[in-house]
């Protein structure tokens, strides 16, 4: 009468000093339903109590978005040299800015998810990483959300859908599986400097205003733009536009770049997951 | 060979002890090859098996790494040394309501917790009606539990554990829990669990559940295991460890050499009727008790020993129990008055009487050098628990000790001059009898009484 023939053989731990192998991507799925419920559960109580609940998940990037549309096209007045719709710095701004409130709020809470979630790791035998692909679940949820309402604004908006939304999607999940890696890996580094947690707030916002999310790719200086190819979150974010905005199909490089990065991080995260899994739940 | 639920192997745990926080980052920055840690070692090589439907108590003093121990068990800390194998799955009680979200309700939070822990759904929905009457919150189990007492929250979550029949059931002293009905029912469900072959870790202070509920029992003391068999042998250490001492015979073999063993190479000679006195382990260390008195004389030996005379320190409710202790007169005084005090865990006195009320036939002045030995029975018709005693001596005057009857209580007490109190003298524990299922009476203690009925028919 067991339930989980993981918590028998897979979580349980070894020889001395190592911790059984515990397949990442096995325990994730393992773990799926209630990675899954949580996220959901996440998004839905985050705001319980308030009157409007669920509702403040869309109105909060909602409001940052008609800031930046004001102020960008009111204020500064850009243009946007390739389309020519009235409405299209907002749907520009939102291409690029959903997926990257995603993945911040991804990188930010997935790093805090030990700390976050210390009374469930002190006591329970999950494992780690679950708790950080809860962060990356909810958000991705979340964007998932605000694309479709994207999508409805653009309809609206007599902009004509493509097949290419389509693998939207697929970017979107590559990008948070860079998150989700990235997260993954400080999570288990500020368990022990705390203080890394404060930074990456402060590195987020510059490397938010470094990649073309709120303003457009041509304002860039030229010699910026070479620099681009090292910004981890550019090919996704450009990606997207393209899918979304332009109805280009992006470059094989793009492809390339996007899947190594999403690849590589978890594995990063894992390993350092791996090498001080021993020590985070004694600091905890 | 099926049997064994739980069997640990040389486990061991050492945490990392930094200074600073920049320790560890200088200990990565030199890969490790330096150190700016020191190792704190909070368990050491424990290894022990448990077999199905067994239940083993772990007791020990505070910080001996019990729960350390039971966190490595239900998997929410790593052993640094040796391995360990469950089969089945663990539940602790130390997860107590860890997994419930303030703004569910009861039955949500039943099952969504339950899920976290492994359990699917439909397992749950079969037990929740089970769960729901348990718990015995009434409507509140369909509320949000933000709006619970403390008291509630608490049953829902036993409630919810001991329903899901884990095979393995870890418990942290979690039963102080709820109102006494509530903690009976938790007692009684944990039986219920174990003969329906739920395997029981038992963390706790109470002795009296560990001798009741144990098959076994393990000491632990900074982070060694330094007893583990019968709950009986393992509490009597435990209580050697709380006091302080070594094995209890060790340390009184040397204070009072040559007095216990052998008669004959001591000059005392025997006044009065005699008793046998006990044989060198059933005396107590004395190193921890707290004397206090005037100089006129010290206590040189304690013993606690069952109607054969052997050491005893865990008795039945209603069983004999037999105090022995010695006093050195150093100082002539008049007629002695031997006590003993019984004091339970909530510090209530329970019992006190001392030769005065025994109506001993006492000699009128000891001269000092004497030995004064004491035995006094105790049928401790008390209610389960632990106990500890306090021994006292006094004296009075030989005049005032004839007329003792004809004065009154007040003027008595002016009279008895207190020589010597010697405070945590020693503990023992009752516990209900193992083999009958009644306790023969409920309370703090038994007083003798008679009970009559009569039956009077209708004739309708």
């Amino acid at each position: 009468m067991s339930f989980y023939p993981a918590l028998k053989d897979g979580l349980s731990c070894g020889r001395t000093g190592k911790v059984e192998e515990k397949r990442m991507i096995r325990v994730l799925y393992h773990y799926r339903r209630y990675i899954l419920q949580n996220a959901w559960n996440d998004l839905r109580y985050r705001y319980a109590g308030s009157g409007m609940g669920v509702i403040w998940n869309v109105i909060s990037p909602l409001a940052q978005i008609l800031v930046y549309t004001i102020v960008f096209t009111k204020v500064m007045s850009i243009k946007l040299p390739d389309i020519s719709s009235e409405f299209a710095f907002p749907l520009y701004l939102c291409s690029g800015f959903l997926p990257w409130i995603a993945f911040s709020e991804c990188v930010l809470r997935g790093s805090n998810a030990f700390l976050e979630n210390a009374n469930y790791l002190r006591k329970m035998p999950i494992p780690e990483q679950v708790f950080v692909a809860q962060a990356a679940m909810s958000a991705t949820i979340s964007l998932f959300i605000s694309w479709v309402l994207l999508f409805g604004l653009a309809i609206t908006m007599r902009y004509p859908p493509t097949w290419l939304w389509l693998m939207l999607p697929l970017v979107g999940i590559l990008f948070q599986g860079f998150a989700f890696g990235l997260g993954l890996l400080l999570s288990s580094i500020i368990v022990f400097f705390r203080d890394i947690g404060q930074l990456l707030v402060i590195f987020l916002q510059i490397w938010m205003w470094m990649t073309p999310i709120v303003y457009p790719d041509s304002i860039l200086p030229e010699r910026f733009v070479m620099y681009m190819r090292f910004n981890p979150a550019y090919p996704f974010i450009h990606t997207m536009r393209d899918l979304f905005l332009f109805g280009r199909l992006p470059e094989v490089w793009m492809w390339w770049m996007m899947c190594t990065w999403a690849f590589t991080m978890p594995i990063l995260g894992y390993l350092v997951l791996r090498k001080l899994r021993l020590e985070i739940r004694d600091v905890l | 060979m099926n049997d064994v639920v739980v069997k640990v192997n040389n486990l061991g745990k050492q945490f990392k002890i930094y200074s600073s926080p920049w320790g560890r980052a200088l200990e990565w920055a030199t890969w490790g090859k330096k150190t700016y840690h020191k190792d704190f070692g909070a368990l050491h090589g424990i290894s022990f098996e448990v077999k199905k439907g067994e239940c083993l108590g772990i007791i020990g003093p505070n910080g001996a790494g019990k729960s350390t121990l039971l966190k490595i068990l239900t998997r929410s800390l790593y052993p640094t040394t040796g391995t360990f194998q469950i089969s089945g799955n663990v539940l602790s009680l130390l997860e107590l309501g860890t997994g419930f979200n303030w703004e569910l309700t009861g039955r949500q939070n039943i099952y969504r917790s339950s899920q976290l822990l492994g359990f699917p759904k439909l397992f749950v929905s079969e037990r929740i009606q089970n769960i729901q009457e348990f718990a015995d919150i009434g409507d509140f189990f369909d509320r949000p539990i933000k709006i619970y007492s403390s008291g509630m929250y608490i049953r829902l979550a036993f409630a919810m554990f001991v329903s899901l029949q884990p095979e393995v059931l870890v418990v942290d002293e979690g039963l102080a829990v709820g109102d006494i009905f509530f903690q009976q029912k938790c007692y009684k469900r944990l039986e219920d669990l174990i003969r329906q072959g739920t395997t029981l870790i038992l963390v706790t202070h109470d002795i009296t559940v560990v001798s009741q509920f144990c098959n076994s029992a393990m000491v632990l003391d900074h982070g060694y295991c330094i007893f583990h068999g019968d709950p009986i042998t393992a509490i009597r250490k435990f209580f050697a460890l709380q006091k302080g001492s070594l094995t209890p015979p060790l340390v009184f073999g040397e204070t009072t050499k040559g007095l216990v063993s052998d008669q004959g190479s001591v000059p005392y000679k025997n006044h009065g009727s005699g008793f046998r006195w006990p044989s060198q382990e059933a005396f107590l260390s004395l190193s921890t008790v707290l004397a206090e008195g005037l100089g006129a004389a010290e206590c040189t030996a304690i013993a606690l020993c069952d109607k054969e005379n052997n050491p005893c320190q865990v008795f039945q409710m209603g069983q004999d129990a037999f105090f022995y202790y010695e006093f050195l007169i150093l100082e002539d005084i008049q007629v002695p008055i031997g006590g003993l005090t019984i004091v339970n865990d909530k510090n209530i006195f329970v019992h006190g009487k001392n030769t005065l009320q025994h109506a001993l036939e006492v000699p009128p002045h000891v001269p000092k050098g004497t030995r004064l030995r004491f035995r006094q029975k105790v049928t401790l018709d008390v209610g389960p628990g632990e106990y500890t005693f306090v021994l006292g001596l006094a004296t009075i005057d030989p005049i005032d000790y004839r007329h003792a009857k004809d004065m009154s209580l007040e003027a008595l007490t002016q009279r008895i001059t207190r020589v010597l109190s010697i405070g945590r003298a020693g503990h023992f524990v009752v516990t209900p009898c193992r083999d009958c299922m009644a306790l023969p009476h409920h309370g703090l203690c038994n007083l003798p009484g008679q009970c009559d009925m009569m039956i009077l028919l209708s004739f309708a």
